[in-house]
Order: C-alpha cells, then structure tokens, then sequence
C-alpha cells in the first residue's frame, strides 16, 4: 500500500518534519516500510505553456509544426506526439533543459523546420508511465508558470502489506494518519463527512438472506451524476498511490477506499432489473461477467449480490460487468458493505480473483465503515459536482448485530512484566489515547475501550493493549537485559550429538566434503536408481513437475552432484546428513518417519589409478565407526532392494545383529545413466542406530608386558576365498595367542596361478603371562598353514 | 720396527688430511688403529721387540697413535661439519612449492553457523531440540494461532502433501511440541530445516534453514528478547551490535517484532549489505501470544515467554558475504571447499 504524504495532510499537518524521520518513527512504531519516493519536482526550464497552432509539418508526415506560447514570447516547436492541438496547455521543455532522462534540450532545425524546446510526456517528465502522447494539463494551468511550481511535489511511502495483515484500520490513509498524529504529537481533524439520514426501508429494498455471513450493507440513490474525467488533483493523489483514474465515479470510490480503508461499488441504476437488491448465496453453476470481462461459475460458497434478473456482483470481490457505470450513466447505487472476510476471502480463493477489496474485507472491516463511506462519498461528490443528489435516505441493512463496544482491563503491573519497563498509569493512559482508545483509571488498572476499528480481530485482550503501548512509547526506549534466573543445564540429544561427530570425522579426518541438498528427489533421480516403484512422500503443489516427490534416502540427489563436479575435478569425496521421508511408516499423528541418514560418496574420473573405491568408502565406514566405538562388520548380505549398487561389490554394516547401514560400489549401468564420466562408491548409515550403538565397549586394557612375536606368512588361494574367513582361520589355529592379523598384500599376476591370488598376512602373538618361546611361535605357524591349507585349499608361496 | 714406525708417521696423517669422506676416513681408522691395524699390531707386538729397544718403540707408537687419532677426531669433525653445510646449501630446494595436503574435506557453511549459534545458545541454558519436517496443519498453523481462512497463510506460501500435512514453513511447530512435552521454565532452541512454496532467485529459496528459540519462565519480557538476541549477536559478529524493534505481525506472538541490528558492515553509515539504512533486518521474534500457551497447556497468567525464529542463510551470507542464496543447496565443490 502506498501512502501519499500530500493526502495525509488533509489530516494531520506534518509541515516541518523531514520525510526520512516520518518513514524512520513510522516503521519503528507501526508498519514497515519498502520505499520512499519523491513525485514530481523543480523541473528546471519546464515551463507551463499554450499551444496557439498546431500544423502538419511540411516535409515529415508524422510530425507536427506548432506555434507555443510561453507567457513571455512565442516560439516554434517540432512535435511528434499525435494528440497536440491548438488551445492545449501544455509543459514545454525550454532550450537548455536538461530532461530526467539526461536529453539536453537544443534550439534544432528538424526536418528543415526550427524547433525551439520540446513539449514533454508523462515519461519524459518522469511522472507516469503514459508515453503515447503529450501531457497535456488542465485549461486553467498558468501560462508561464514554472511547471514544478504548478504541478508540486509529493512523497510517497510504500508499506509493506504483510506487516499491516493485522490492522484493517491501516488499510486506508486516515487510519496512518492517525498513527502520525499520536507519533508526532500533532492534532487529527476528524473525518469529514455528510450528515445522512438512514432508514431500513427506502425506494431501495435490500435483504440480506437469513443466516448468510453478511454483517452489513448500506444502499444510496444518487441522482444527478454526469460520468466525465475526474478533476486534476483527485486524478493525481490517486495515481500517486497506484490507482489509475477511470472516470469520475469509479475514481471518486476508489479515492474513499484508499482513504478509508473501505470499498464501496457503483451499481448504474438504468441496468438493474429491479429496485430490490438481495445478498445471497450463489446457486449451483450461476454464472456472471464480472468487470474485468470474465464470465465466472459460481457455487452456493460464493456470496452474490442479485437482483431480480440475477447475479450482478460477487460480495465483497468485484462488481458485474451488466450494471457498470458508463458514460450515460444518470443515476447509481452505491453499496458500501461490510462483507465477511472469511467468506469472502475463500471466495477469492475459489474464483482465483484478487482485488483491492478482497485484500480489505479479508481484515475484517468495521462495520462503523459503511456508514462512514457513503458519507464521505456524498460529501465529496457534492463538492465536485453540487449537481449531484441523494434521491432518499440511505437503506441500511444488517445481517447480524451490531457488535458491542468492548472494554479490556489493562493491569500496569503486566505492563512492567511484560515490557520489562516500567511506566506510569498515566503515560499509559496517554499513549494509549493517541490512538482514539478511551481510557479509565482505577486501582492500578486501566478500563480500555477499543475503538470499533480495532475491535474487529486485532485487539482482544490485554496483551494487545500492551504491545499498543509498547510500540507508542518505543521497544527501543526499553533496555536490553540478560534473562536471570534458575538454569537447568540442557540435556543433549544423542543423534544430535553422533551427527555433529559423523560431521567432524568426514570433513575433517575423511577428506569429504559436506553438502545439503533438497528435499525432493526428482523423477529422473528415482528412476534412474530403480525406486520408481517405492513408496513416496508425494506433494499436492510441487516448484515443478518433475519434483513432486520427497526422497526415501539421500542416494538420488548425492549421485546428481557427481557429473556436474567431475567436470572440475579429477576425485572428490562428498557427504551429506539429512532425512528421508517414509510414508509406509506413519506415526500416531499420521507423520511419514522420518530416518536421519548419513550419506557419502567417492568418485573419480575413469582415468585416474587407484584402489577398487569399495575399499575407500569402506575404509572411511571402518574409521568413522572406530573412531565413534563402533564395533561392526561388513558382511555380504542381500542388498536387492538397494538397485544402485554393485551386486558383488556391495556389504552391509551390521553390529551385534543390527543393521548399520551399507556401503559399495555404483552400478556400472546407473553410471552409464547417469553420464557419469568415471566410477564411484557410496555409504549410508542410519544416524539413529549409530548413536545407540556409539560408545560401546570402551574401557581400558593394560598393554602387554612380555614382548609380542610377528610372523609373516603368504599363501596363495582361489579368488573366491574371503579375507574375513582366514582371519577366522588364523586365529582360531593359534587361540588365544593370536593378538593381531594383518593384510599387507594382495597379489595376482606373474607367478600366481589363474583364478587364484596371494594373501600375505602380518600375525602378532601374545601371551599375557610370559614371553612366547621360538618353538610356540613355529607351532602356530605350521598350525596355521595346516588351517589354512585344510580350509581354504591355500599353498603356502615360498 | 723403528723403520715402520717412521713409515707410518709419514704416511698416516697426510692420508687422513686428504680423505674426502667420513666412510674413507673410517678406512683409514681401520687400516691403523683397528683391530688388525698397523699401530695396533706394532703394539699388540712389543713383547717380540727387543728389550733394549721395547721402550723407544713402545713410546713411539703410543705418540704416534695418539697422533692419528687427534689426526682422525680433527678430520672427523671437519668432514661433519662439511656434510652438514652440504646439507644446508641446497640451492635446489623450492620453499614455494605447494605442500602435501593431507585430503581436507570441508563443513558446509550452514553447518559452521548452526553450530556457532548453537553454542552461543546452549552456553546460555537453552536446551537444542528437533522435529518433524512434514508437519500436521495443526502444529504449523492451527497452534500458533493461525486459523484455517487467516490471511496469515498467505504469507507463508505452503507445500501441500496429498496425505494432507505440510512441509512446515517454519521451525515455530516445535515451540508447540517443547511446551507439550515440558514444564516451564524451559528455554529451547529447534535448528532445522523449512519450506515455501516459491520461485527461487538470488535471495529467495524454496528450501532454507532457521533457528527457532523458545524461553518460558515467570517473568520474561521484551526486555529479556533483547538481551538475549543482542549477545547472540555479540558472538556471532565478536564485537558490541546495536539491536532495535520494529513491530512485526506474527499471529503467534503477541507483541510481534522484527529484529534490527546495526550493520557491522558500514558501523551505520550506509553500505550495499544494509542498504544504505544503517540497520538490518534480522528475524522475526516477540512474546509468545497467550492463546499459543494456553493452546500448548501453559498458564499464560502464570508464565510468559518469547520466541524467535531466524534464518540461518541470511546470516550466512552476511558473515560470509556470499551473494547468491543458492549457492547453498548448489553441491559445488568450488564454492564448499571455500569453508
């Protein structure tokens, strides 16, 4: 919403004070503030001048030669604009005028005619954005005068609308001015209004059907009314605020609603089928053209206007296109009505139809407000045009009652408890009638009475009074001040905590890299690693259509970053903590579970040697569980319902029987569908199982106080043998002296058989109570050798 | 004897002065003073001398034995030395070479200042809580004062999920559950993760961060809100931050602010992150609205409270003036590997 300080001075004078400071203790007291903008200005070398002829130019068909009369002498012009004509006063950019846009005025032959200045346009001018011809000023602007000094300045400040959702009585310039007035310590003028007289019945019938959601509607008959521009002034003060001028009716409403905060709507009383105006609900599939040209259907959750023939307005939305006000129009109807703004507002949500009324009803409006409208707006047609007269009294009907007025008790003490300031009854009082609350003092207590426009939704209780007082005298007048008081030391969450660790041991120990990603997996993602079929979190609204789901599992958007990266980089390491979303999985309060999962990836360019990345991931999965306490293992486990992995390059992380998580390798096909230009292999642990897992199993064990014996031994085995299964072996063959076992190479090639590979194991024995004698340590070898040859048909490799 | 002796004094000690080496002068130790060298057979053998000549020869080899070894310490220490001033010149060596990196992985950036203001609030008592992301309508809206139809909704515009729950638009829900689950006086703060349904540019997401703060006791007023908020921002920025009010509609609270703080940028005097204004908006706070503690089984006479709810991306940005919101949900390693 836009507020013009020029209008606002019609109602508290603000003379003196520097726009800045109003926009300043404006936003620090009642709303925010977007912007500040200055109309109009000096115009330097604009002049307010008559156009005395205007003549086809000689040699350009569409421009024109004119004779310009600038109060002091008489100069020829070139202009191109089609609308110049003789008689017109006009602004005329002098020779040596410097316009807004940088152009520099020149004397000029144009097309072999002199041209001496330049008559100007909206645009030129930077007053409007209206370029398709001149401006041209009313017939009584001055000839001579200096066009800023005629045509004056204003500032506008631009509200924020959303931080005036609360107060209906701000969605108007008076209810600002109101606000100024208490904030400067200036007087307000009171509204000004008509004297009408109102009666329930007139020359009008209007009904409210029973039991509709209508609190209130005014009808007036005017007659006399002449449709022709507005006067220049009321054209310029709307424009100011962003309302385009129409005509003199349509303007005439507006200007009362942007003043008051109140729409009201023009019904042309030639066009109505019948003297009687019902509100009701709309029947099923009734149909109306509303004012912007659209035919709508409506349904019975729709509130209309009707008279006999039908439907002629949408309550409290927009008016109907049948009964417009148009030029011939003699005679019209004003409503001014106070809709209700549920009603209306899920109407405007059905209709898919926002307009500048809906935005007011949906506040919930006084219904003071109706009176109050046509008032105003009788008075002020009268002062444009004293032709114009009310045919009879003014039929009001209400569908409810009139609300009672509403008094609040406000105790000093929750002022001070809850502002954590203290201040005087009667410095409250005062504040409080700044803004037209009536007050009462009585035993540390204040009886508050809310004005009826505040009393609609916005102040209910005794806080409400108190944040009007904490606003008038300033949140910034209250010293900050550090809560004292008991503290319970907070408890921490054990997720939370194993997350912050996972987070440090991958970033800073693993070498990974942390992203976030969103929470909507796409459907290329899903079906690209064979989820398609799993349950999803789906949304009934979605940024695009192809993003309409919530993952099950970070997977899909970790693998979307890899090409993308690749392309920078030769090998990076990525991981991410986050949820997914489970819908099969609902809670009590029907919630899908939500997992907390741990996810990270290494990927490398296909060009780059290495390691098969399953022992990297894996690797990283054993440190990050060591360093946590974990005890684990990775075992070879269906993992069918994982389709993005590698079949045989792929384990589970189990501890103590329950799962962890998994790790592996990429499919080499979700490679290729991914473009992927080289391999990778990724983990996911589930964050939840590794804090009740964390920790387990630590305590001290003394070192060793006899040295230990290491032994090398190399066998070679068929490729099918698995690690994990000799390391069994071994130590069961030298029980319980085997103390350690170590891989430190894999070999195949030269000298090992096909189908086969050497194993090369580092044993550290130990004993608690002695030294091992050379003799045991032999034993255990050939022991071993023996186990191993029995189970794994190993050979020992010279 | 006499004859040998004098060989080996004129041999000796030039040898030792030209040997290049410390493993050649260790030859030379050997060939004359070890086990089966020339001095050490002269004197291992001076029992086959002749008695009259055993002290003259005796005498002799001890000399020059000892002249040897001095011979061979002093050539010793110079040929140290020697290797050790090889060892310092080595005009080869490049200083500006870059380093062996051991792998540095790297924290997202929403991480760090998540875990610097969780700090900052846990060193102040409050306690770090969590809750759902897909929300019921009663804990995003209904609870915290927003009726169906309240033209507050619109301000939060909302993803829908078919099942009929929300993404929450706000971390504000787990002021709800807290005040369930807890007796006041509690004091909490809920990080996570929030949604709304929006186009995205270079300052808006449809995907963010907030941090929720949340404190009930007896007596808790704006004051309290300001202190609290102004030495978060004390910490975050390490160094003394103006704070001020603005009012602010939010239906859960009651009186609703908005936050400002003096830009830390310009000190007040106009720069491009504040706008020129002075100050920036930080996050939407107040006093808990009583129909929300009364909603949550709290005594609104009894206790009162405030609550906060920032962005986390926005503070972000400024701490680390990253110009693009987007940047965060990106996956680029080369805007990660800059924190």
């Amino acid at each position: 919403m836009k507020l013009s300080l020029n209008w606002i001075q019609d109602f508290v004078d603000l003379s003196g004070i520097d726009p800045q400071e109003i926009k300043t203790r404006l936003s620090l007291t009642t709303a925010e503030i977007e912007g500040i903008e200055i109309l109009g200005g000096d115009f330097p070398g604009v002049l307010v001048a008559e156009v005395l002829t205007a003549a086809p130019h000689p040699n350009a068909d569409r421009l024109r030669l004119t004779r310009v009369h600038t109060g002091t002498e008489e100069v020829s012009v070139v202009c191109g604009a089609p609308n110049v004509a003789a008689g017109q006063k006009i602004a005329l950019a002098t020779v040596g005028t410097v316009m807004p846009g940088g152009l520099k005025i020149k004397k000029a032959k144009i097309r072999g005619e002199e041209s001496c200045g330049m008559i100007c346009s909206e645009v030129e001018l930077g007053l409007g954005e209206d370029s398709d011809g001149i401006l041209v000023l009313p017939e009584d602007a001055p000839v001579g005068t200096a066009f800023g000094t005629y045509w004056g300045r204003d500032v506008v400040l631009d509200i924020d609308n959303k931080s005036i959702t609360h107060r209906p009585d701000l969605w108007g310039l008076y209810g600002f001015a109101r606000e100024l007035a208490a904030i400067f310590e200036r007087p307000l003028s009171p509204y000004p209004i008509s004297d009408l007289e109102l009666v329930e019945r007139g020359e009008v019938a209007i009904e409210i059907a029973d039991g509709l959601r209508c609190h209130r509607y005014l009808g007036a008959l005017f007659d006399g009314i002449r449709v022709q521009p507005s006067p220049t002034w009321m054209q310029r003060r709307l424009e100011a605020v962003g309302v385009r001028a129409i005509n003199n009716i349509v303007d005439l409403s507006n200007y009362v609603m942007m003043e008051l905060g109140q729409p009201t709507h023009a019904f042309d009383v030639a066009k109505l089928a019948s003297p009687r105006i019902i509100v009701r609900q709309a029947r099923p599939g009734e149909k109306i053209v509303t004012l912007d040209g659209i035919e709508r259907t409506l349904d019975e959750r729709i509130q209309v206007i009707a008279d006999d023939s039908g439907a002629i307005a949408l309550a409290g939305v927009m008016g109907g296109e049948a009964t417009e006000i148009s030029e011939g129009t003699t005679s019209l109807l004003l409503e001014a009505a106070c809709f209700d703004p549920i009603v209306t507002r899920r109407a405007s949500g059905r209709l898919g139809l926002r307009s500048e009324a809906v935005a007011r009803f949906e506040k919930d409006l006084d219904p003071d407000w109706s009176e109050l409208a046509v008032r105003r707006f009788d008075q002020l047609a009268r002062q444009l045009d004293p032709g114009v007269r009310l045919r009879t009294a003014v039929v009001d009907a209400w569908g409810r009652e009139r609300p009672a007025t509403r008094r609040i008790a406000l105790r000093v003490s929750q002022v001070e408890r809850k502002l954590g300031v203290s201040l005087p009854i009667t410095e409250i009082a005062r504040l409080l009638e700044g803004i037209a609350f009536q007050t009462e003092a009585r035993d540390g207590e204040l009886s508050v009475t809310v004005p009826s426009f505040r009393a609609t939704k916005d102040v209910n209780h005794e806080d409400d009074l108190i944040e009007e007082v904490g606003r008038l005298f300033g949140y910034n007048n209250i010293p900050p001040q550090i809560p004292t008081g008991p503290v319970t030391p907070p408890t921490r969450d054990s997720v939370h905590e194993v997350t912050r660790r996972v987070q440090d041991i991958l970033a800073l120990a693993g070498g990974y890299h942390e992203v976030y990603d969103y929470s909507f997996a796409s459907d290329e993602l899903i079906a690209v690693c064979g989820l398609e079929d799993q349950p999803h979190l789906r949304l009934k609204n979605s940024i695009a259509s192809n993003l309409s789901r919530l993952r099950r599992t970070l997977v899909p958007g970790l693998l979307g970053f890899l090409q993308k990266n690749l392309r920078f980089e030769r090998e990076f390491r990525l991981f991410q903590v986050g949820r997914g979303y489970l819908p099969e999985h609902a809670n009590d309060e029907g919630l899908p579970q939500e997992t907390r999962e741990v996810a990270g990836v290494w990927c490398r360019r296909a060009t780059e040697p290495g390691e098969a990345l399953f022992y990297r991931v894996k690797g990283t999965v054993e440190a990050l569980l060591d360093e946590l306490q974990i005890r684990a293992d990775a075992v070879d486990q269906d993992l069918t319902g994982l389709p993005w992995l590698h079949p045989s390059r792929s384990a589970a992380v189990v501890t103590n029987g329950q799962p962890l998580g998994y790790l592996g390798e990429l499919h080499p096909r979700l490679a290729h569908e991914l473009d992927l230009e080289g391999e990778a292999a990724l983990f996911v642990l589930n964050l939840r199982a590794l804090a009740e897992a964390a920790g387990q199993g630590q305590s001290f064990r003394e070192p060793a106080r006899f040295p230990s014996s290491r032994l090398d031994i190399s066998v070679i085995v068929p490729v099918t043998e698995r690690v994990a299964s000799l390391d069994h072996s071994i130590r069961q063959a030298a029980a319980p002296y085997v103390a350690s076992v170590r891989l430190f190479d894999v070999y195949e090639g030269r000298q090992i058989p096909e189908g086969a590979r050497s194993l090369s194991f580092e044993i550290e024995f130990q004993a608690e109570d002695r030294t091992l004698t050379e003799e045991e340590i032999s034993g255990f070898q050939n022991g071993i050798v023996q186990a191993l040859e029995q189970a794994h048909h190993a050979q020992l490799r010279g | 004897m006499q004859d040998k002796l004098t060989q080996i004094e004129s041999e000796a000690l030039p040898k030792v002065a030209a040997s290049g080496s410390l493993s050649a002068l260790r030859e030379i130790e050997l060939e004359y003073l070890g086990r089966k060298g020339q001095i050490t057979q002269i004197l291992r053998n001076i029992s086959q001398v002749a008695p009259a000549d055993r002290k003259v020869v005796g005498q002799g080899a001890n000399r020059i034995r000892q002249a040897v070894e001095s011979g061979i310490a002093e050539r010793r220490a110079a040929l140290e030395e020697a290797e050790v001033q090889k060892q310092l010149s080595d005009p080869g060596f490049d200083v500006t070479r870059p380093g062996i990196h051991p792998g540095r992985g790297s924290q997202h950036p929403l991480t760090q200042v998540f875990r610097q203001l969780e700090s900052i609030f846990s060193s102040m008592g409050f306690e770090i809580l969590d809750g759902p992301e897909v929300e019921t309508d009663y804990y995003n809206f209904q609870a915290l004062n927003i009726p169906e139809h309240h033209p507050a909704r619109d301000m939060q515009d909302t993803f829908y999920v078919e099942s009929g729950q929300v993404l929450r638009t706000h971390t504000s829900p787990v002021q709800i559950r807290a005040m369930k689950e807890r007796q006041p006086p509690l004091r909490v703060v809920a990080p996570g993760r929030v949604f709304r349904y929006e186009v995205t540019d270079a300052s808006h997401e449809n995907t963010f961060h907030q941090i929720e703060g949340l404190m009930v006791d007896r007596n808790v007023s704006v004051a309290n809100l300001t202190g609290v908020l102004q030495h978060m921002l004390r910490e975050v920025f390490e160094r003394e931050v103006r704070v001020r009010l603005r009012p602010g509609y939010f239906p859960f609270v009651e009186p609703g602010f908005e936050l400002e703080f003096g830009c830390v940028f310009c000190e007040g005097s106009g720069c491009k992150v504040c706008k020129q204004g002075g100050w920036i908006e930080l996050l939407g706070c107040g006093l808990v609205h009583p129909n929300v503690l009364r909603e949550s089984g709290v005594d609104p006479e009894e206790f009162t409270g405030f609550a906060f709810g920032m962005g986390v991306e926005r503070l972000a940005m400024m701490k680390y003036g990253i110009n693009d919101i987007r940047y965060f949900m990106s996956g680029d390693l080369r805007f990660l590997r800059q924190f």
